[in-house]
């Protein structure tokens, strides 16, 4: 940012999609693990041989895409974009014009991508692939609270939550910088239980409340 | 499949257990294209004055006509001997060889070795008496390979085995002869270009990086992308120099690494909640 991060800050960006435009194809995306000094089209189905084969764990069924690229190994998986998204690519229409005016135009859309590593198998701890992941969660997160909401949950954490102190409910959080009033804490509890029935578990237990929290303090 | 292998089984009529000399040697280690492919041979002792009657000699110091001659008649002796070849694909070399933690071209031709002896014994071959031509320091070489098969009886790694002994020169002809089918075979159809003009020319040479035809078809047949299709060892300095300032350049940062400096616009040094921070959810609006 050779302008500062002020003016960065004062981007206008504008986003078109339209989502049921029959002119916009879905597209075959691929993330790879490299970069590459150029921008443009090349010849992938004449180079990118993909093959399909198990990993090297013998217990481990599942198939993985095996490829190189300039003769260096990396190995694949697909991806669906998580239920109640859809992945749209956009373009920069006036990424020449130096002002902070941006507009996105819908180029392509894709439901599914494929992840490539170097060497390594794909697995749940790659970063990229917990992003899209947690999608799903911050879907959640993002949801909007009524007052109303917050009514109901106080008047029924107050029978459940008889005799639980302030105190030990932070314990968890460790990247708390606000006040916590002793209402929000309660709904958080409640939230974070019914959003276990909803299956939201996998390894994004420990950081769940903290995000719950983080959310609540925005409002 | 990234191993074809062409073989020869002994006939039914031979007795595995009796004693066995066994040569291996290699063909296609230099170039920059192609497979690399090993090859072994193995013959009961007793039939020695036999296999030397063949006329085997160091597959380099026959014309291709004399080494095709004596790999049919090979392949119609499997009374007298028989052979195995493990071809290992410019794929799979350029793999190892540009691994994180490279393997050396030393290391696969030692395991593509290995590979071969382990595949004879298990066949219940007798072997006795091995022989090898050298990779790397031959004592060395050959200390390793005492230690791994205390059952053959006498092992020798030496130089220039392929003309000592006619049971490596044996194999070394079905070595280059396999090789050298697995040159001629190769087209480039494989890569559905059917734009003539962008057709990849199959005159590449012997494929040494010293050959004219080959240094020249490396200049002409050059995809910015991709840089060549994987017939061709991306391993090799040749190919490294062919393609710099030519192809576009490419970065194989660690990712983290490159996320973060994807992100590291962020001056304001907000701090973020571990949620966002261990699943890489980066406020990305800054970076446009």
């Amino acid at each position: 940012m050779e302008n500062g991060a002020n003016t960065s800050l004062n981007h206008n960006i504008v986003i078109k999609i339209k989502k049921d435009d029959p002119s916009i194809e879905d597209t075959n995306l691929q993330r790879l693990p490299f970069n590459i000094g150029y921008n443009g089209f090349a010849k992938v189905s004449n180079y990118f041989k993909v093959t399909e084969k198990s990993g090297p764990i013998p217990t481990d069924d599942k198939k993985y895409l095996y490829s190189t690229f300039r003769g260096i190994q990396i190995i694949g998986e697909k991806m669906k974009v998580p239920n109640g998204f859809d992945g749209y690519i956009f373009r920069d229409e006036n990424e020449q014009d130096d002002s902070c005016n941006r507009q996105w135009e819908t180029i392509s859309k894709f439901n599914e991508l494929t992840y490539w590593n170097r060497e390594t198998i794909p697995s749940d701890f790659d970063k990229q692939i917990q992003a899209f992941k947690s999608l799903n969660i911050l879907s959640m997160v993002n949801k909007e609270i009524t007052e109303e909401d917050i009514k109901n949950e106080i008047k029924s954490s107050k029978k459940n939550n008889q005799g639980n102190s302030n105190e030990t409910s932070t314990t968890t959080t460790t990247t708390t910088t606000t006040k916590t009033e002793k209402n929000q804490e309660i709904i958080l509890k409640i939230e974070k239980k019914d959003e276990e029935k909803n299956n939201f578990k996998d390894d994004m237990d420990d950081t769940y409340e903290d995000n719950i929290k983080q959310k609540k303090y925005k409002k | 499949m990234n191993n074809i292998k062409y073989m020869i089984e002994l006939d039914s009529s031979i007795d595995k257990s009796e004693p066995f000399v066994m040569g291996i040697d290699e063909a296609g280690r230099g170039p920059v294209m192609g497979p690399m492919v090993y090859g072994c041979c193995y013959a009961p002792v007793s039939k020695s004055s036999t296999l030397k009657s063949m006329k085997f000699n160091d597959s380099k110091k026959l014309t291709e006509q004399q080494r095709d001659q004596l790999f049919f008649k090979m392949g119609e002796s499997n009374k007298i001997l028989a052979y195995e070849t493990d071809v290992i694909s410019a794929e799979i070399l350029s793999e190892k060889m540009l691994y994180k933690k490279p393997i050396s071209l030393n290391v696969i031709s030692h395991e593509s070795a290995i590979g071969l002896i382990r595949s004879v014994l298990k066949k219940g071959v007798n072997v006795q008496e091995l022989y090898l031509d050298t990779v790397g320091p031959p004592d060395k070489y050959q200390m390793m390979l005492k230690k791994l098969f205390p059952e053959i009886g006498k092992i020798i790694v030496s130089k220039k085995a392929d003309s000592l002994f006619p049971i490596v020169s044996a194999a070394s002809i079905a070595a280059k002869v396999v090789r050298d089918f697995e040159i001629s075979s190769k087209n480039f159809d494989d890569l559905n270009i059917y734009d003539e003009d962008e057709q990849l020319s199959t005159e590449f040479g012997s494929g040494y990086p010293s050959d004219p035809l080959t240094k020249k078809w490396l200049v002409k047949n050059r995809d910015k992308v991709f840089g060549y299709p994987n017939f061709i060892r991306f391993s090799w300095k040749t190919t490294e120099t062919a393609m710099r300032g030519t192809c576009y350049g490419v970065d194989w940062v660690l990712e983290n690494d490159k996320l973060k400096q994807h992100f590291q616009n962020d001056k304001n040094d907000k701090k973020r909640f571990m949620f966002f921070k261990e699943n890489n959810i980066e406020n990305c609006i800054n970076d446009f």
